[in-house]
């Protein structure tokens, strides 16, 4: 960003290895709760009592918890709600969302007025807490922890796909397509909608981060997975109340956690420098994600 | 000046009341009877009459926009209903609660703002080093752990293992100094980046590059004409960070038993006490507008270019 030569350098290479590396570090934690009844000759809900709270051992890597029951197959068998239904939840978010800000980008401004006046409001409020309003409304449980969270990040999308098409339907080309006669819901669809796709997605990959730490703490406040379910948050809760004797138990969901966010950060940093160093319309829409405010002129840093 | 403070003040207002008539109206969605949400399950024992006469007289018979203006008047007069856990006032439980969530706040901020320029100075200062690939590395690492780990980390270290500080509970600094710490260094984190790449940035200017051919100190250099005008951006990555932390508040005071307005939200929603959850929602927005109007403020202190109409 100090100078131009590595940025045409990242243009030739398309995305920075630190973003390979996040995909792949996303890919592997995927696969492995995919593989879990491969990778872990024990079922994750299989209570054995003449081995609870034992420490990591060859047979037992990650140890036992207070059941008896296998740490290393609860954790691959949790990613698979903490880290499957996290891309779903940011899957719903980022359609809720990206429908609601076309509809306020292609709306008449009094209908965008009010929509997005909405959508401010909704942003003044944190997203996690948004989430725990709603799971209040729905009582507790992994799905409406899901629809929560989707609930609660899908105004950031809105504001983004609507920022990108207020941007875009002034540029020429659209301009060229309502000249060549084509209607009005095709050009918003064709021409103007495709142009968020890129912000949309690198939103959507910092987002899964967040996600998984939301939906991880939900479960750990009691208000996400309920048991036996195993999930990474409901582990790290239950690790808390055998905390001087059995430390194993909280390393495993936790780093787990930290590496979904790290890939997904990796993974996220690297699409928006790549999206960033393409230009265009979009690019200048991920600045934050406080509501639009007055910013000095210069020297808005990106973090590296 | 003074017409964009009250543009800025009516708008945040506006939207508080947006925000808490989209609450109100979620809590009026929410399936089961409303007596009930309001009440607890107790008033099934009582008879339907006098069932039907409580829900008049709590408004709840009238059609939805009625109550949502009922509740906004309420709120104007300083009348955020009662708790339905305790029976008692909500403005009063989050009187009591409020200080606490403040402390750990301001405590933590100041931590996050401390490490984060150290850290993110020192990064920019070596960035033609070893250290700068490390520090980056160990920043991307901060920044992914999440907050209610590093508190049981935190946790597990220095008071049930070395017993120096207490692990749980309300109280003075020894209490403080856990869950602080545990939601600072996640906020560290973020701020050392962009402190590190707006210094990068700024030290690239040309009076900078004029300071230096002067024959300025390395430190005066670095400090005074770089992070001087890196500072804008940091303290706007702060203000959105503040936003986050104010979320992560909720499993810190969790992890570390604190008595603040985290605890006290998981606790309504466990109890389904609708009405102190609109209080914590009502409470924290505030926050959140007053925390970016200062930062707006603050704008006008770090770059004098900045003008507000």
């Amino acid at each position: 960003m100090t100078d131009a030569t590595p940025a045409r350098r990242r243009r030739r290479r398309r995305l920075h290895p630190s973003g390979v590396v996040g995909a792949a570090l996303l890919a592997v934690l995927l696969a492995a709760t995919l593989l879990a009844p491969w990778l872990s000759p024990r079922g994750p809900s299989e209570v054995d009592l003449r081995r609870r709270l034992q420490p990591p051992t060859w047979a037992e890597p990650l140890g036992t918890d207070e059941l008896g029951r296998s740490t290393l197959a609860r954790v691959l068998h949790g990613g698979r709600v903490s880290l499957w239904v996290a891309v779903v939840t940011v899957l719903a978010a980022a359609a809720a969302g990206g429908a609601l800000g076309t509809l306020a980008g292609a709306a008449p401004g009094r209908l965008d007025g009010l929509l997005m006046r909405l959508v401010d409001a909704l942003l003044i409020c944190p997203p996690l807490l948004l989430a725990l309003v709603i799971v209040g409304v729905l009582g507790p449980g992994l799905w409406p922890a899901a629809i929560a969270l989707a609930v609660a990040e899908a105004p950031v999308f809105a504001r983004l796909v609507r920022s990108v098409i207020l941007t875009t339907r002034e540029l020429p080309y659209v301009e060229a397509a309502v000249a060549s006669g084509a209607r009005a819901r095709r050009v918003l669809l064709r021409h103007v909608v495709p142009a968020a796709t890129g912000v949309v997605v690198v939103q959507a990959t910092v987002t899964v981060g967040f996600v998984v730490v939301a939906l991880a703490g939900l479960g750990f406040l009691g208000l996400g997975v309920q048991p036996p379910t195993a999930d990474w948050g409901d582990m790290l809760a239950r690790a808390r109340d055998h905390l001087p004797g059995a430390p194993w138990l909280m390393l495993a969901p936790g780093a787990a956690i930290t590496a979904a966010v790290l890939g997904a950060n990796l993974l996220g940093d690297a699409l928006r420098d790549a999206l960033a160093d393409r230009g265009g319309a979009a690019a200048g829409a991920l600045a934050g994600r406080r509501p639009a405010s007055p910013r000095p002129t210069r020297g808005r840093g990106r973090p590296a | 000046m003074v017409a964009y403070l009250l543009a800025r003040l009516g708008g945040g207002a506006v939207s508080v009341a947006l925000l808490l008539v989209v609450v109100h109206g979620l809590i009026a969605a929410a399936p089961g009877d409303p007596l009930v949400a309001l009440l607890g399950p107790g008033v099934l024992g009582v008879p339907e009459a006098q069932r039907e006469r409580m829900r008049s007289e709590a408004g709840l018979d009238r059609p939805w926009p009625q109550q949502a203006a009922a509740y906004l008047g309420a709120v104007l007069r300083g009348d955020l209903g009662t708790s339905r856990r305790s029976g008692r006032p909500v403005a009063e439980e989050l009187r009591d609660r409020l200080p606490a969530t403040a402390a750990l706040a301001a405590a933590a901020l100041t931590l996050a703002l401390a490490l984060g320029l150290i850290v993110g100075v020192a990064a920019a200062a070596f960035a033609r080093s070893w250290l700068d690939p490390l520090l980056t590395g160990a920043l991307l690492l901060g920044a992914a752990v999440p907050v209610y780990w590093t508190g049981l980390l935190l946790l597990y270290a220095f008071s049930l293992t070395l017993d120096w500080l207490p692990a749980s509970g309300g109280g003075g600094w020894r209490h403080l100094l856990l869950p602080a710490l545990s939601l600072g260094l996640a906020s560290a984190a973020p701020l050392a980046r962009v402190t590190r790449a707006a210094l990068l940035d700024a030290l690239a200017a040309p009076h900078v590059v004029a300071a230096r051919a002067r024959g300025l100190s390395r430190p005066s250099v670095l400090l005074r004409h770089g992070l001087r005008n890196a500072l804008a951006p940091v303290v706007t990555v702060a203000a959105i960070d503040l936003g986050r932390m104010l979320g992560g508040v909720v499993f810190v005071e969790a992890v570390f038993g604190w008595p603040g307005l985290g605890h006290l939200a998981v606790d309504a929603i466990l109890a389904r006490d609708l009405a102190l959850v609109q209080g914590v929602v009502l409470v924290t927005a505030v926050a959140v507008l007053a925390l970016g109007l200062l930062v707006d403020l603050a704008y006008l202190r770090l770059d004098p270019r900045v003008r507000y109409r």
